[in-house]
């Protein structure tokens, strides 16, 4: 990972040390994702317990994109099952095509976000440049998700 | 004489039928004469019963005599000029018949003498029969009765009747018909609206429009039946306001029908928002054929509203879909089976539990973790004991691995707080069976119910008779936790036994449990065999002591102190409670400088925590006795203190360049004992220091098993030096399969640095080997987890063991080889994914696609 990278990870574990609230870590989780990784659109969709779909709860970038997904779709059945990023580099038939938020995209990337085993939503974010995310996206993606899994909220 | 020839003559059979034929006549009219004597006489005697109670009452005769009597009933009625047939209630036999085939003969009887209670019934009769309309219209037109129409409903029980025919016969009253709209009598207004709902006249369809409204349940049940309109939208309207809104069941399920039947099309409820009362009412006439209905009654489950939940739990016992689920749990689908027990839980909390039928030969484990997860708490008692006998088979030598370890302990814990006593001995047995599994026993004592002394007193009691059971100090609790009585004349007996019978180390075990047992009347008896415990655990029994006869048990001390029986007096001394020491001071003082070892440990026991170490630096010196074991006893004391003070005393006597080797020796042993973090700190520091005692440190090191204790040693492997961990590895190697079992779990922390050391732990003690080994194993959780945790290890050679699973038939594994194929994102791995690409199970065709992305995403730079 890049020094870039690494000053920006560690800036983000100083401020996600500081949150409070899950409110107060998305926030700050999509404003590092957005400075740091520059796509098109970043957003985060909430998970509501008692519901069977997530609905946006932030975005940043000018386009569209759904207010909710189902969590019955493959991308988030994917994303909770596994608790791993997943990434599609290039528009194609896939399971996971849901990643790609808008026509417009080309190129995603996505990490359902738990905090103590619990899960809170997923950030899906996207390029309109086809294989745009590459290995030090996908480790300080990851690297970031890691540190929320890990936060205690007060 | 001819005529007495031809009477002696054979009569011809012409004669001898005729002969017959008259017998039975005479005969006949003979049993008429008799019956129509004894009926006069009969009712002779009702009509005097009748004149005083004037009460209807009656006549005791079998239906078909009645009915052959009738006529003569009726005559006498003329006769007497009373209504025979209604004080005798020979009308309502007549209604009867009439009901089943209505005859002009019976028909003319019930008008004549009960139309009240006939009338609906001719109506009825005679619609069936149109020849006979006639004499009912005969008889409206000549009854002069003002509302005949009312009367002829009144008579009725509301029952149904075919109104198009009803509308043809009283063609001519319609006005009337609507008129009994207004009638107090709910039979009344059910009569004139099943009529009028065949009427096209607008003022009887505006009547059926409001009739939904009625407020008798029948009329508006008849209006939901039998209406049709043209315009269907406003019918269906009032339709599915009755629905869900109608305060009649009864109602709501003809609504709910005839919406089924006629309207399906316009059929547009939306469940989620109705409220609480609507959504219940609609819960209760949900079909349970319904896939869309079942999957509505699994949402209402989720809103957390007892009353809905518990209709729909109703409505999805009755259709199966609890059953359903229980029986296709699959704990393999993490998420789908949360949501499966959530569901299950819900239905059980509203006590709808029936269907935790575990009778089915054929249950899954997967069944069997819900029903025993569910049972904890709530559901039929009786059902734990099926659970128990049934998971007790299946878990057979599998009681340690997931998911048959989580059954069987959900299973006994559900037996231990709600099982039934049969349950109870199924688990008394299992307990017998798994006597000598140390964590079993120690995690199964601690839940045993306190009641059970029937059950139990027996097992344990046998336990603590046997030598070669080990977990003692649970054991000890869960003895006292019985009731006294329940043991007391046991413990007694093994004391008192010859010392050839019991082993010394049941006496004192017995001995412990009598302490813990705190009887002040045992107290003598304690004292009295106080010799055969160690004296730091003679120590314990302070409290207990405390609670006897001050006076007679200063005396009884004094006595023991001066008889100079070494056993006794170290004992005793050891066993001083704090507040004794005190007066027994300066005789404890005296103890330290005994010829006797053990007085001078005993001395040292009670002294080294009196008035706040006051005395600490005397027992110091006892560091440097003469005898191994006081030294080592003097290092217990003190390390189990573990105090700022004793740990600074200790630390600086171990790293004392001047020390001999043998009171360093016995400073470690006495930190072996001590469980605080702080003498770990510098057991290894010692080990760090490497100069000396390095077998015995390594060895002290290695009784450090418990996890935390594993975690801190874990954590300073990371800042020491290669040697040193080499050391520890060592050391942990010794600490053989109990602290490889913690340090296995540790693999699946988020913690780098105890990650990194506990997988050079495990892959120098060949668990990876081991695990490596088990992804050919028959169990499919056995593969499961050992691919999962050679994931987690995350070495190249654990990868390089998981990629053979690829052809693993449990898709759970191949999933798994997928990850660690991810994990290292190497060329050689693409084969196999490739190969994984085209798999026949389609979650694992999802991962090796992710999998896929990744990897080509990876390469970019």
């Amino acid at each position: 990972m890049s020094f870039y990278y690494t000053d920006l990870l560690l800036e983000a574990g100083n401020l996600l040390g500081e949150a409070k609230t899950a409110n107060d870590i998305f926030e700050t989780l999509i404003e590092y994702v957005n400075s740091a990784l520059k796509p098109d659109l970043s957003c985060f969709y909430v998970n509501n317990t008692s519901d069977t779909s997530m609905k946006l709860k932030l975005k940043r970038g000018f386009t569209d994109a759904p207010d909710i997904l189902q969590k019955e779709s493959e991308l988030l059945c994917f994303l909770l099952e596994s608790r791993e990023l997943l990434c599609l580099n290039s528009r194609k038939i896939s399971p996971f095509e849901e990643l790609l938020l808008n026509d417009s995209m080309n190129s995603g990337i996505a990490i359902a976000i738990f905090i103590k085993q619990q899960e809170y939503g997923a950030l899906i974010i996207n390029s309109k440049q086809p294989f745009y995310f590459k290995r030090k996206e996908i480790v300080f993606l990851e690297s970031l998700a890691s540190i929320i899994t890990s936060k205690e909220l007060k | 004489m001819n005529f007495l020839v031809s009477f002696l003559r054979v009569p011809s059979i012409t004669e001898i039928l005729l002969s017959i034929s008259g017998i039975i006549l005479f005969t006949l009219f003979l049993v008429y004469f008799i019956y129509k004597r004894k009926i006069r006489i009969d009712i002779n005697h009702q009509i005097e019963i009748w004149n005083i109670a004037k009460k209807n009452i009656p006549i005791n005769y079998p239906n078909w005599i009645l009915i052959i009597f009738s006529s003569y009933i009726e005559k006498l009625s003329i006769t007497y000029g009373l209504n025979l047939p209604v004080i005798l209630c020979l009308d309502e036999l007549w209604i009867k018949l009439t009901n089943k085939n209505g005859k002009k003969k019976t028909i003319n009887r019930i008008l004549k003498y009960s139309p009240d209670k006939g009338l609906f019934t001719v109506m009825k009769a005679v619609l069936k029969q149109p020849g006979l309309q006639s004499i009912l219209v005969d008889w409206i037109d000549n009854s002069g009765e003002f509302m005949v129409l009312r009367k002829i409903a009144l008579s009725g029980n509301g029952e149904q009747f075919d109104g198009e025919k009803a509308l043809l016969l009283f063609k001519d009253r319609t006005d009337e018909i609507i008129e009994m709209l207004g009638d107090f009598e709910w039979k009344s207004r059910h009569f004139a609206i099943n009529i009028l709902i065949f009427d096209s006249g607008e003022r009887s369809v505006e009547a059926v429009w409001d009739s939904f409204r009625d407020s008798s349940v029948f009329v508006r049940i008849s209006s939901v039946k039998l209406f049709n309109s043209d315009n269907r939208e406003k019918l269906y309207n009032i339709l599915e306001r009755l629905l869900l809104n109608d305060p009649s069941f009864k109602v709501r399920k003809a609504a709910r029908k005839r919406i089924n039947e006629n309207f399906k099309d316009l059929y547009k409820i939306s469940p989620f928002k109705l409220n609480i009362e609507q959504q219940i009412h609609l819960i209760e006439l949900m079909d349970p054929e319904s896939k869309q209905d079942e999957n509505i009654a699994i949402e209402f489950m989720k809103t957390g509203n007892k009353e809905l939940e518990l209709y729909a739990s109703r409505f999805l016992f009755k259709n199966g879909t609890l059953r359903r689920l229980l029986l296709s749990a699959d704990p393999g689908y993490a998420k789908g089976f949360e949501d499966t027990y959530s569901i299950l839980e819900i239905a059980v909390a509203v006590d709808c539990t029936t269907f935790l039928d575990l009778a089915d030969p054929n249950i899954t484990p997967g069944a069997l973790l819900l029903a025993s997860r569910i049972l904890i708490k709530n559901g039929d008692r009786n059902i734990i004991t099926t659970l128990l006998q049934k998971v007790l088979k299946i878990s057979l030598d599998r009681e340690n691995i997931q998911p048959y370890k989580e059954i069987y302990e959900n299973s006994i814990l559900s037996t231990c707080k709600r099982g039934t006593d049969e349950a109870l001995e199924l688990l008394n047995n299992e307990i017998k069976r798994r006597k000598y599994d140390k964590p079993f026993q120690d995690w199964i004592l601690d839940k045993l119910p306190q009641n059970r002394e029937n059950i139990f007193a027996a097992t344990l009691l046998n336990f603590l008779k046997n030598k070669k059971y080990n977990s003692d100090i649970e054991l000890r609790k869960a003895l006292c936790k019985l009731p006294v009585t329940s043991i007391l004349s046991d413990i007694i007996d093994i004391l008192k036994a010859d010392n050839n019978k019991y082993d010394n180390s049941i006496r004192r075990e017995t001995l412990k449990v009598l302490g813990s047992l705190n009887l002040p009347h045992c107290t003598q008896y304690i004292l009295e065999n106080l010799y055969i415990l160690p004296l730091d655990e003679a120590k314990q029994y302070s409290l207990l002591l405390t609670k006897n006869d001050t006076s007679a048990f200063r005396t009884k001390v004094k006595n023991i102190l001066s008889s100079g029986d070494a056993a006794s007096m170290s004992h005793l001394i050891a066993a001083l409670p704090e507040t004794e020491r005190k007066i027994f001071l300066p005789e404890i003082k005296e103890s330290l400088q005994d010829s006797n070892p053990e007085v001078r440990i005993a001395a040292v026991w009670a002294l080294s925590d009196y008035n706040n170490g006051e005395y600490l630096p005397l027992c110091f010196d006892l560091l440097r006795d003469p005898v191994e074991k006081v030294r080592k006893e003097v290092g217990n004391t003190l390390a189990c203190l573990a105090n700022k003070k004793t740990l600074t005393v200790l630390k600086d006597t171990l790293f004392d360049t001047n020390e001999s080797l043998a009171v360093k020796n016995a400073v470690l042993h006495g930190l072996t004992i001590s469980i605080s973090k702080e003498v770990l700190e510098i057991i290894l520091l010692k080990l760090e220091e490497n100069i000396e005692l390095l077998e015995e440190t390594i060895t002290v090191l290695s009784k450090k098993d418990s996890k935390s204790d594993l975690i801190i040693i874990l954590k300073f492997m990371e800042k020491t030096t290669p040697a040193v961990r080499e050391n520890i590895l060592q050391s942990i190697k010794r600490m053989g399969r109990k602290a490889e079992s913690i340090i296995e779990t540790l693999l699946f922390t988020d913690n780098k640095i105890l990650h990194k050391h506990a997988v050079s732990i495990l892959e120098n003690s060949g668990i990876v080997d081991l695990r490596i080994r088990e992804l050919t194993h028959r169990n499919p959780e056995i593969r499961q987890y050992a691919a999962k945790f050679l994931l987690k290890t995350g070495t190249l050679k654990a990868f390089r063991g998981i990629i053979l699973a690829a052809k693993d038939p449990d898709p759970k594994v191949r999933i798994q080889v997928v990850k660690a194929l991810d994990h290292m994102n190497s060329t050689d791995g693409l084969a196999v994914l490739e190969e994984l690409k085209n798999d026949p199970v389609k979650r694992v065709r999802n991962y090796t696609l992710w999998a896929l992305e990744r990897y080509e995403a990876k390469k970019l730079v």
